[in-house]
């Protein structure tokens, strides 16, 4: 017998578009790692009320993606000069579209500070025509990069959730990863980003 | 900090070491899915009560431009029926007067249907060296690749499909980072690699020993005791078959032009290891053990048929004009060549199927003005097939050894120009012409709405072995998709409704007489459908979801009545750490459980998510998230972009951590 059905059900429920797909109710958004305000403390390097804080995490793997304006952005283009938050999203998932206007502001906020996002976007074929729109409807004003292939958010995100964000430091160390959005998960992102860019 | 094991100064570099792991235990119930009275297929009884445990352990390592990787999964099963418990559920099945050959052969159907199913696999499934610097990535082992829009070649990690295929071979990609201008160039070759085990069917894979597959599981005799024509009792070997025959793939793919246009190529070049010839020639000369030594798959998809096939795409676009929006055309043909030999003519000579050529036409427009977006995508694909993966998916006529769960296997993904959840009806992009428009306004920061209508003329939807595309009015149906929906979002961002409504309807061009019971009818597929996501935020870290879909159905050829079917999921979120959910699903349509006489079906389960929102205790990074799952969900067919599968019903409980370091 044949049924027929919706694929959302539980997956999206949960505030995170990652996909277990087998399981009945096997997909859930998961916090890779915390922030810093529960981490470890960033380590400053020199005066701490001007100078860059840069943590001990590790070292962020660079990638280089197309931009979906034209041409091709690396993530070392940034490292070293910017604190940089990478944002794994699509257009088909709801927390990723909750999230953004977030990130949006964050990125208004503190992008004097020497702050940027990275939105890569994870559309394939089935969505990739909706990037544009949702870009234009959302205010997006940071950098967008198309990774079709999958490739950066394996090495990132093995398990593919979205929204997944990780906050690299002025260094290139990675200070946080998290997984999903739920309410409130914005300000514990701008508690990070604020002891970074003091 | 976040998550890694960092062992610094190693020559001069810091060595990064990143571990995720994913375990999943789950037990199933009879989750209600064996329907006929009597004999049922096995497939329905042998999912019933077993448990299993599924883990994936992703280890990763970083140092300096390089990575290596390797991923290795298992899947172990426990609880599955003895054979002294077969062959009494045979026996009761088949029912008293049943004679012992008609025992003996239900009792080995469940075997046969065992003996690719819930097998204890652990293997190592991805493995990797890479080298990343700015604008160059080197990958030698498993990688994802797409070329244009996907037409070409695509195979991207979509877990929604239970399914994560990547090459094994080597790839090379340039992206340099020129100013005012766009350049990037990719070329890869290898071996196909889909997942060896469906965690949906506890199916298992097997391939023919590739030297590039070492450890994956391999095929294994079939032993059954059989009744030979005198009634004499008598063991009989099948032997091992493989369930894939490794698919080998190159592909290349450039894009170069100043920023504001872009011109593109692509090619694939898919090679089917295939033994047809060698087939051929071993019945011809009336030798035994042919299919085992010369395994052909049993096949009438012509997407299978052939032994190469050649796809290539040229394309143009226009990533920015100006403030107004993009555009993205891309033209594709592909040539499936050197078609399966069927029989021998004479010495060398055979009979092939006739190789096929096809095109597809993609476009896609977005112009912007103001708070104003709108998005068309347009398609027409004639005779363009699925790289369709050389995988066993008869079921029927070889139940020992196919592998039907993996038939969606393919390695391109032509866009649809659908929403993304369209369930697909034959094989609609086989042949194709349609488009759809979407629009987006944002009325306020805190309101959109949207809309969109697309229009499809399919002649592959009624006939889904329509080939040569056909265009008879008795193969076409026209489809109407629309929906209409809206965004609105309150304090602060933190509280967000999301709803839409939306109709599909499709026509047969000529009605059909006696389709199902329904009678004369030129409706293939009707259906109105309400969704919705609703977050509330109550106060503090506390928040409330309401999440759900509602849809009417009809469709004359699964039952000549419509039917309602959807659900509803409510979370209540506690953040960072913890949500508490409840769900509720139905489905209306008669004889959903194995008692005809019911009409509605209702599912209800219950979760807990933890996520430990901490990084430096080790018992956080073992127990970083903690998902459990108790109770029912309904089967359902799920599609990403054309691909679709069954999953089928779940009764039970399953539970899944995942640890990070």
């Amino acid at each position: 017998m044949i049924l027929r059905a919706s694929a959302s059900a539980i997956l999206l429920l949960l505030a995170s578009c990652s996909s277990s797909p087998v399981s009945p109710g096997g997909t859930t958004p998961t916090t890779d790692a915390t922030s810093a305000s529960t981490g470890d403390a960033p380590v400053a390097t020199g005066d701490a009320s001007s100078a860059p804080v840069v943590s001990n995490g590790p070292k962020a793997p660079d990638f280089t993606l197309p931009s979906l304006d034209g041409g091709n952005v690396s993530l070392s283009d940034y490292v070293g000069k910017k604190v940089v938050l990478i944002d794994f999203w699509s257009t088909t998932c709801d927390p990723c579209m909750v999230e953004m206007p977030h990130l949006v502001e964050l990125y208004k906020k503190y992008k004097d500070k020497g702050f940027i996002v990275l939105a890569v976007t994870l559309d394939g074929p089935e969505s990739r025509a909706q990037v544009s729109s949702v870009v234009h409807d959302k205010q997006m004003s940071f950098p967008v990069l198309l990774d079709e292939e999958t490739t950066v958010v394996s090495r990132y995100n093995p398990k593919k959730e979205m929204p997944f964000s990780v906050v690299i430091d002025k260094g290139g160390g990675i200070v946080s990863k998290h997984g999903g959005y739920t309410p409130g998960d914005e300000k514990k992102l701008e508690e990070t980003l604020a002891k970074l860019m003091p | 900090m976040a998550r890694a094991v960092d062992i610094e100064n190693v020559g001069g570099e810091t060595l990064t070491l990143d571990i995720t792991n994913t375990s999943a235990w789950a037990y199933h119930f009879d989750n209600r899915n064996d329907f006929a009275e009597g004999t049922p297929s096995p497939l329905t009884l042998n999912d019933d009560r077993y448990g299993e445990w599924l883990d994936r352990l992703n280890v990763q390592l970083f140092y300096w431009r390089l990575r290596a990787g390797v991923r290795v999964d298992t899947a172990t099963y426990g609880g599955q029926p003895s054979d002294a418990k077969l062959y009494s559920t045979a026996t009761k099945r088949v029912g008293p007067g049943a004679s012992g050959v008609q025992i003996n052969d239900y009792y080995n159907a469940f075997r046969r249907d065992l003996h690719t199913r819930f097998r204890n696999t652990y293997y190592p499934s991805k493995l990797f060296l890479g080298y990343t610097s700015p604008g160059i990535d080197l990958t030698l082992g498993d990688f994802y690749a797409q070329l244009g829009r996907g037409l070409v070649f695509s195979v991207r990690k979509v877990d929604e499909l239970a399914t994560d295929t990547t090459v094994r071979g080597a790839k090379a990609q340039f992206k340099p980072n020129i100013k005012d201008a766009q350049l990037s160039a990719t070329i890869f070759a290898g071996q196909m690699n889909p997942i060896r085990v469906d965690e949906a069917s506890g199916r298992q894979l097997s391939g023919n020993g590739s030297p590039l597959f070492f450890g994956f599981p391999r095929p294994r005799d079939f032993t059954y005791y059989n009744f030979d024509e005198q009634g004499h009792a008598e063991y009989v070997t099948e032997r091992a078959r493989p369930s894939y025959l490794e698919d080998s793939v190159v592909g290349a793919g450039i894009e170069a032009g100043p920023k504001f246009m872009v011109l593109g190529g692509n090619a694939s070049w898919l090679f089917r290891k295939s033994f047809d010839t060698e087939f051929v020639d071993c019945a011809a000369a009336g030798r035994k053990d042919c299919a085992f030594r010369y395994p052909v798959f049993d096949t009438t998809n012509q997407a299978r048929l052939h032994n190469r096939v050649f796809t290539a795409s040229g394309s143009l676009s226009f990533p920015k004009l100006g403030e107004y929006g993009e555009l993205y055309m891309e033209l594709a043909t592909q040539k499936l060549g050197q078609g399966r030999a069927t029989s021998e003519t004479g010495p060398g000579e055979y009979v092939r199927v006739p190789d096929r050529t096809g095109y597809a036409a993609y476009l896609s427009a977005t112009l912007r003005a103001g708070p104003v977006s709108v998005n068309f995508e347009g398609k027409h694909y004639r005779s363009f097939f699925p790289l369709s993966g050389n995988i066993n998916a008869s079921g029927a006529s070889d139940p020992t050894f196919s592998t039907p769960e993996f038939d969606f296997v393919a390695y391109n993904q032509v866009p649809t120009a659908e929403p993304i959840y369209v369930e697909q009806l034959g094989q609609p992009n086989l042949c194709v012409t349609g488009g759809r428009a979407r629009g987006d306004w944002r009325i306020s920061p805190k309101i959109a709405a949207y809309t969109w209508v697309g229009h499809y003329v399919s002649f592959s939807e009624i006939d889904a072995n329509n080939f040569d595309c056909k265009t008879d009015d008795k193969l076409r149906t026209g489809t109407w998709d629309a929906a209409i929906g809206g965004d609105l979002s309150f304090e602060g961002g933190k509280s967000n409704v999301k709803a839409w409504a939306g109709a599909r309807n499709t026509n047969r061009a000529v009605a059909a007489d006696n389709v199902n019971t329904s009678g004369a009818t030129d409706a293939f597929y009707r259906e109105g459908y309400v969704r919705y996501d609703i977050t509330k935020h109550i106060a503090g870290d506390f928040s409330i979801q309401a999440q759900g879909l509602h849809r009417h159905r009809y469709e004359p050829l699964l039952t000549s009545d419509s039917w309602n079917e959807g659900e509803n999921y409510t979370a209540l979120h506690w953040s960072p750490h913890f949500a508490f959910i409840f769900g509720y699903e139905y489905l209306g349509r008669r004889g959903c459980t194995p008692d005809p006489k019911t009409t509605v079906c209702h599912y209800f389960n219950g979760g807990l998510q933890f996520r430990s929102a901490d990084t430096e205790k080790l018992a956080a990074k073992i127990f970083d998230t903690i998902s459990l799952f108790v109770g029912q969900r309904r089967g359902a067919i799920r599609c990403v972009s054309g691909v679709c599968r069954q999953f089928p019903p779940f009764e039970g409980a399953r539970l899944e951590l995942v640890s990070r370091f």
